[in-house]
């Protein structure tokens, strides 16, 4: 088990870094979509029939460094649990904290139309309490912002199921250890 | 949060640390990354965990086309996860073959001949490079 100090230590040689980025997909994701089909308490065979792939793939993919993901396996996937799938490029001091903080057995992401409900109860609740217009992204602005922000070379690539984007501009490694880490 | 600990042998080598440093740097981030998420795991199971009796486990992931192995057993004092032995396995053979083997002695040798200590564990930062 390694700390967080520790992980920063290693993140400063660039071939930990490389595999840092394969571990996070490679070992990060299948936590992520067990817990993602047992919240739902599906079977794997049930997830099996929603993105039309056969059970021993979905075992595999369920299994740490099992299976080579494709954006096209991601998507299905997240397209049966009803859920966004954000693939961008991010700082590596957001993908240690995503690291850090992620744990299988609190990972929840509530498909579209739990969502649904909580973004209308949060409007409804913010209508009430503040006279201030809400603002509103769409998703044509988020996918701007986004490109706009993205177009470093030294920036790393996750990959993560969300139910609403946050965005944040990537920072190349060396930017971020002179400051941030 | 699980704390993970270390087989050391009797001559003061740590048996774990050793077997990481020989492993290719991305099999062992993936190594760093299933323990981090296994400390905070309540329960473990299949696919990442197998119970193999005997009062023994094994902590599992695949690198490459390479399945890994950490042979291990729970441990109460000082409390954590014992890692006694890493190694692969291929169509039921573990390589270095006796693995479990091994593993269990280690673990005999620590609970009834004081053979042998345990130390917390941390991946050391100064492997030499296997690439």
């Amino acid at each position: 088990m390694s700390t967080r100090a520790q992980k920063i230590a290693r993140l400063r040689n660039k071939e930990y870094r490389d595999a840092f980025v394969g571990s996070q997909i490679n070992v990060g994701l299948p936590f992520q979509i067990r817990a993602l089909r047992e919240q739902r308490q599906w079977k794997q065979s049930q997830l099996a029939e929603k993105t039309g792939m056969l059970q021993p793939r979905i075992s595999a993919i369920e299994a740490p460094g099992g299976a080579k993901f494709t954006i096209e396996t991601l998507r299905r996937l997240a397209s049966a649990f009803d859920v966004a799938l954000v693939v961008r490029f991010a700082p590596f001091s957001e993908l240690a904290d995503q690291s850090e903080g992620f744990n299988p057995d609190t990972f929840q992401v509530p498909s579209f139309e739990d969502d649904l409900r909580l973004i209308e109860k949060k409007e409804s609740t913010s209508a009430t309490t503040t006279n201030v217009p809400m603002m509103s992204y769409t998703s044509r602005e988020t996918a701007q912002t986004q490109y706009r922000c993205g177009s470093s070379p030294a920036t790393n690539s996750r990959i993560l199921m969300f139910p609403v984007g946050q965005l944040v501009s990537p920072v190349s490694y060396e930017r971020v250890v002179g400051g941030r880490l | 949060m699980i704390r993970f600990l270390d087989f050391v042998s009797a001559a003061g080598n740590n048996q774990i640390t050793e077997w990481y440093c020989r492993q290719p740097v991305d099999c062992r981030v993936m190594f760093d990354d299933l323990l981090d998420i296994l400390a905070k795991k309540a329960e473990w199971g299949y696919p990442e965990f197998k119970n193999l009796g005997n009062g023994l486990g094994e902590i599992r992931w695949k690198f490459g086309k390479v399945q890994h192995r950490i042979v291990g057993c729970d441990w109460k004092s000082p409390p954590g996860y014992l890692l006694l032995m890493g190694c692969t396995h291929k169509q039921e053979i573990y390589s270095p073959p006796g693995a479990i083997d091994t593993a269990d002695k280690r673990r005999r040798g620590l609970l009834f001949e004081r053979k042998g200590s345990v130390r917390e564990h941390t991946s050391p930062e100064d492997c030499a490079p296997t690439q």
